[in-house]
């Protein structure tokens, strides 16, 4: 032992390695200054490549001289090895393949019990501590249909606003209807009087009745589209209804995207009664262009309407107004279906990622399937054995 | 007649499992939480599975640990201690790569498991990379005083790679 104590010594300065223990942080700032693993580098490789080469390959070969250096040293490495603090030491030998299969905790308690329910608490309290979990990240098809659906509810357009857009279509209709007649003021001018009048005659249609009732109940509109229609006499015409029509349109689509109209537009006032909500929309509904060429007096509306919106395509006839309006609540319909659309891609996306959890779970229950079957059947083995042991003692 | 209270409260207790039992595998779904917890396993538990675990490889049953093990870390992929344990049942089975990474994994976790930096630094060294000797000295630092079999394996071998290396300094 003589001449291991001298490697001992001048190996171990510190100690680190005698059998009262050391300072093992120090390890490495006492190995560099000898020069201790270098050495070896430089070995491997010299052994490899005598030429100077170097490699992984090199120094997987000098790796292996190594280890066969330590195999067949095994007698002077167990005396190194052994070591009263643990325990039975002569269990293991440096070389050999022979590795330990053990269960090795953490010192950090909070380390060791992490991904493990509180041994102090119930399964059902367990689970009521992990109630306050996030809400905010949504992978179950359950909390993934949770915000296609508030979204749907969140633009939905409010009744004021169908109402106004309602309003102003069957306001734009009965100009159609009556733009020859001779109730009208030859520019197709009107004003409240003739809310009036539809109001006072029976025989009028109820949307359009109902639209009277809504301007001359509600002074805030009627004025804005008396404005809209440049007058100053307090008089509208087709040009206001159209640009009462746009802006209307616009507070929709912003309603629609949970923004605020642009510049506040339409005021908004409390619906009428047995009013329904009108299908939400992305955009403001777009004139389509014209489909005939403006012929007689139906070109006066055109020629009105020029400089009312510049985003929109310049309407030729009362006709295209007419079928503009009553191709809006079917545009409306179209954004609902892109909607519809929408909510479906929303319920591929919750499915994949379903499969993909459904999939997870079942490998994750394979895996603890076998454990417990394993465990059960090494339970029962056992028992049985006791059981036969027992037998045999009676 | 009043109703028996154990009768009414039965009904009770169940939805209130039901609900918990929702609530853990909604967070489970999220990846909040282990599948352990979700059975409300608690790491003593895991302990006296792993210990059978470590029975079996001991006794050579290494397909069976290879399941315990599985079983934990599938549970748990936290345990550190587990996969590593885990990763020594795979080296004795010859699946190297899958061995090295449990050890990754688990030091991922762990930084300071002595079985993991032990052994990895084994196989690192016998593969031919450097970098073994690091994971082997760490390992001395973590178990300074060998109480695990990993630990003494670690510090045989540093002594004994450094008792090589004094046998070629002298041999120059």
């Amino acid at each position: 032992m003589g001449l291991l104590d001298g490697i001992g010594q001048l190996l171990d300065p510190a100690g680190i390695f005698s059998n009262n223990g050391g300072q093992q942080s120090d390890m490495n700032k006492i190995f560099d200054p000898l020069g201790l693993f270098p050495m070896i580098k430089g070995e491997v490789d010299k052994a490899a490549h005598p030429d100077g080469a170097n490699g992984r390959t090199d120094v997987k070969a000098g790796a292996s001289k190594v280890m066969d250096i330590l195999n067949q040293g095994k007698d002077v490495a167990s005396q190194f090895q052994s070591d009263p603090t643990s325990g039975d030491a002569s269990q293991q030998s440096v070389g050999s393949d022979e590795v330990t299969t053990e269960f090795v905790q953490s010192p950090n308690t909070d380390q060791v019990t992490a991904g493990y329910a509180e041994p102090e608490q119930s399964s059902v309290q367990a689970g009521d501590d992990a109630a306050p979990v996030s809400s905010s990240s949504a992978m179950t098809a359950e909390d993934d249909c949770a915000p296609v659906i508030q979204q749907s509810a969140a633009t939905a357009i409010d009744p004021e606003t169908k109402t106004q857009l309602e309003s102003a279509q069957a306001m734009i209709n009965y100009f159609s209807a009556y733009k020859n007649s001779t109730e009208w003021d030859r520019d197709d001018w009107a004003d409240m009087s003739r809310l009036d009048t539809i109001l006072q005659k029976g025989d009028q249609p109820p949307a359009l009745v109902a639209a009277a009732a809504y301007f001359k109940d509600h002074p805030d509109q009627y004025q804005l589209l008396v404005g809209l229609s440049g007058s100053t006499n307090g008089s509208f015409n087709v040009a206001g209804l159209m640009a009462y029509a746009q802006k209307v349109a616009e507070k929709a689509a912003a309603q629609m995207q949970g923004t605020p109209p642009p510049g506040q537009g339409v005021p908004v006032a409390p619906p009428p009664p047995g009013q329904d909500k009108l299908p939400p929309s992305n955009s403001p509904p777009r004139l389509p262009p014209p489909s005939n060429p403006p012929t007689g007096t139906d070109t006066n509306v055109g020629g009105v309407n020029k400089d009312f919106t510049s985003g929109l395509a310049e309407p030729r006839s009362i006709d295209d107004l007419v079928q503009y309006f009553d191709g809006t609540l079917a545009n409306l319909d179209e954004e609902m279906t892109k909607l519809g659309i929408k909510a479906a891609n929303g319920d591929k996306t919750a499915e994949a990622q379903l499969t993909a959890l459904s999939r997870r779970y079942q490998d994750l229950m394979e895996l603890r399937k076998q454990m417990y079957t394993l465990l059960s059947d090494l339970s029962k083995s056992f028992h049985d054995m006791s059981m036969h042991a027992i037998g045999n003692i009676r | 007649m009043s109703p028996n209270p154990r009768i009414l409260k039965r009904p009770e207790a169940t939805l209130q499992t039901d609900a918990a039992l929702k609530t853990r595998l909604k967070a489970f779904s999220r990846g909040e939480i282990t599948w352990a917890e979700v059975e409300g396993m608690t790491f003593e538990e895991a302990k006296a599975i792993a210990s059978i675990g470590c029975d079996l490889a001991a006794a050579g049953r290494l397909d069976d640990a290879r399941v315990v093990f599985e079983g934990l870390v599938a549970g748990n992929p936290k345990d550190s201690a587990a996969r590593a344990a885990l990763g020594t049942v795979y080296q004795k089975l010859g699946r190297t790569d899958d061995a090295i990474t449990e050890y990754t994994l688990a030091l991922d976790t762990d930084q300071q498991n002595p079985v993991a930096l032990a052994n990895r630094g084994e196989l690192r060294l016998k593969a031919g990379d450097r970098a073994g000797l690091k994971d082997l000295t760490k390992a001395v630092e973590a178990d300074p005083y060998g109480e695990t079999a990993a630990g003494r394996r670690a510090k045989g071998l540093v002594k004994a790679i450094t008792m090589a290396a004094v046998q070629v300094a002298k041999a120059r």
